[in-house]
């Protein structure tokens, strides 16, 4: 299949899936109230860039601690693997609602913060508890970049005298780089998405506005609608990022898939 | 071996041995390398020799036994077995070459990490050592870009970049086309002949014969037959030894 054709037949699909969703849309019971969400587009904007903000500084703090746990894990101490380990396993176990409960009503409890605690307050707990959730995957995707480097890249290292930090440091983390850019801004996709749930604990994000119209205006539609649509709005180009970076990997290192 | 004394050994193995779950790799083989020496190590796939060679710089474990380097034990996990094992220079069967940067900064990366020298000496000695294994227009490319021969000969130079005092080849040619076979084995001769001490590990029997003051033959894991190589090899006095080398190709 040539390049144009296949480009043709994508853009139809996605064309005939636009009209399917509209025909469904247009099945509605009622007029769906456009004009509702238009009125409150500057609330959604800022709800909409605040769920950037503190996706990107939950985006930093996982990145911070899911290379700290995956070098724990590779790291020769059983104490630190131990330690990795167990971040990962319970902050994956556990579903991320869960976790932002604890956050807010247990942890920060204790911590005697409740009293000072307004939206902002909130906002920088989700932040926090969105990071450390985020870090536990991070982790797991950086660890298999580092355990995919060939164990003979370790053996040549090390032979030649330098250290398991050393050789983690000057040979297999360069190498882990590019193979991780992809992953990662998967990662940050899922990070963008969890950040609807903070709406929950009362942070103004996104989602939190959408859920306010339908619960004062009734209009579900409309505010959902548009609430899928403007998260797609920061999502898809982060994925279309990462399908150009798969691309680009794959042109160096192996051969695309093939349609037979 | 001409006259030895304790102080010109360099490595010493003695009674090594290791197993995988059932199969027996080494079983007690005793080895002492001096300096300026060459052994070529020979024997069937699966007799030890690579497992004998990797205990030698601590990159497998032996179950029992000791190595030494230069008279110091060499314990994996002790504090030393780093500056141990840049006195022990090592070229794997795959190259292993760093694929993420160049020929020469795969040369000078060692040296300048663990500090034994500054860039510019790095430097310097590293375009001597491209230069001595003919690869000094390469010095800028990227080990992707070179054919299997010359990323093996840019191994046995980055081996050597860090002065080491024995070299260890773990079947060099083993995974090269045979056109790229000859310009190995001939950058391993000179170095040979430059005096450089040198355990190989080996299938080319030929080969084995002219670079070698000695040769260890070995088969389940045990020594079976060792001395000076030319007598060793025209004239076998072991069967087992007699028997490999008639089914090997050459010789």
């Amino acid at each position: 299949m040539t390049a144009q054709r296949e480009r043709l037949v994508r853009g139809a699909v996605v064309m005939a899936i636009i009209a399917a969703l509209a025909i469904v849309i247009s099945l509605a019971p009622g007029e769906i109230r456009w004009a509702l969400a238009w009125e409150r587009r500057d609330l959604f904007l800022t709800g909409l860039g605040l769920t950037v903000v503190i996706s990107s500084g939950a985006v930093g703090i996982g990145l911070i601690l899911g290379v700290i746990a995956a070098l724990f894990r590779v790291s020769r101490s059983v104490a630190l693997d131990q330690i990795g380990r167990t971040y990962v396993e319970v902050v994956r176990g556990t579903p991320f609602l869960v976790q932002l409960y604890l956050w807010y009503w247990c942890i920060a409890q204790a911590l005697q913060l409740h009293g000072l605690f307004g939206p902002r307050e909130a906002a920088i707990v989700g932040a926090i508890g969105l990071g450390v959730f985020g870090g536990a995957y991070i982790a797991e995707v950086v660890r298999g970049a580092i355990e995919s480097i060939d164990r003979g890249q370790w053996e040549a290292a090390r032979s030649l005298g330098l250290s398991h930090a050393q050789a983690l440091r000057h040979v297999v983390l360069p190498q882990c780089a590019r193979r991780l850019l992809p992953p990662l801004t998967g990662e940050a996709v899922s990070i963008v998405k969890e950040s609807s749930l903070l709406s929950i604990i009362g942070v103004a994000e996104i989602t939190y506005h959408a859920k306010n119209l339908q619960a004062r205006e009734y209009e579900t539609w409309a505010a959902f609608i548009c609430l899928a649509a403007l998260y797609l709005v920061v999502t898809l180009p982060l994925t279309l990022l990462t399908r150009r970076m798969e691309r680009r990997l794959a042109g160096e290192e192996a051969l695309p898939v093939a349609r037979l | 071996m001409s006259v030895s004394t304790q102080n010109d050994v360099i490595l010493q193995a003695r009674g090594l041995a290791k197993r995988w779950g059932d199969v027996v790799a080494l079983d007690g083989v005793d080895l002492t390398v001096h300096k300026g020496e060459v052994i070529t190590v020979i024997g069937p796939s699966g007799g030890g020799k690579s497992t004998l060679l990797r205990c030698l710089n601590g990159l497998e474990v032996p179950d029992a036994g000791s190595v030494r380097v230069g008279g110091a034990p060499l314990r994996v996990g002790a504090p030393d077995i780093d500056a141990l094992r840049r006195r022990v220079g090592m070229v794997f069967q795959a190259f292993h070459l760093f694929p993420h940067i160049s020929v020469l900064d795969n040369l000078t990366l060692a040296p300048t990490v663990v500090c034994t020298e500054d860039r510019a000496t790095a430097t310097r000695h590293a375009r001597e050592l491209l230069d001595r294994v003919g690869l000094a227009d390469k010095a800028s490319a990227r080990p992707g870009e070179l054919s299997g021969g010359q990323q093996q000969r840019v191994a046995i130079a980055r081996a050597l970049a860090m002065r080491p005092d024995a070299l260890l080849f773990d079947e060099p040619t083993s995974a090269l086309d045979p056109e790229t076979v000859g310009e190995v084995l001939g950058v391993i001769r000179e170095i040979a002949a430059d005096g450089t001490t040198m355990v190989i590990v080996t299938h080319e029997i030929s080969f084995a014969a002219d670079v070698s003051s000695r040769t260890v033959f070995m088969e389940h894991g045990r020594i079976i037959a060792e001395g000076a190589t030319q007598p060793l090899l025209r004239t076998p006095t072991s069967d087992r030894l007699r028997a490999f080398l008639a089914r090997m190709p050459t010789m």
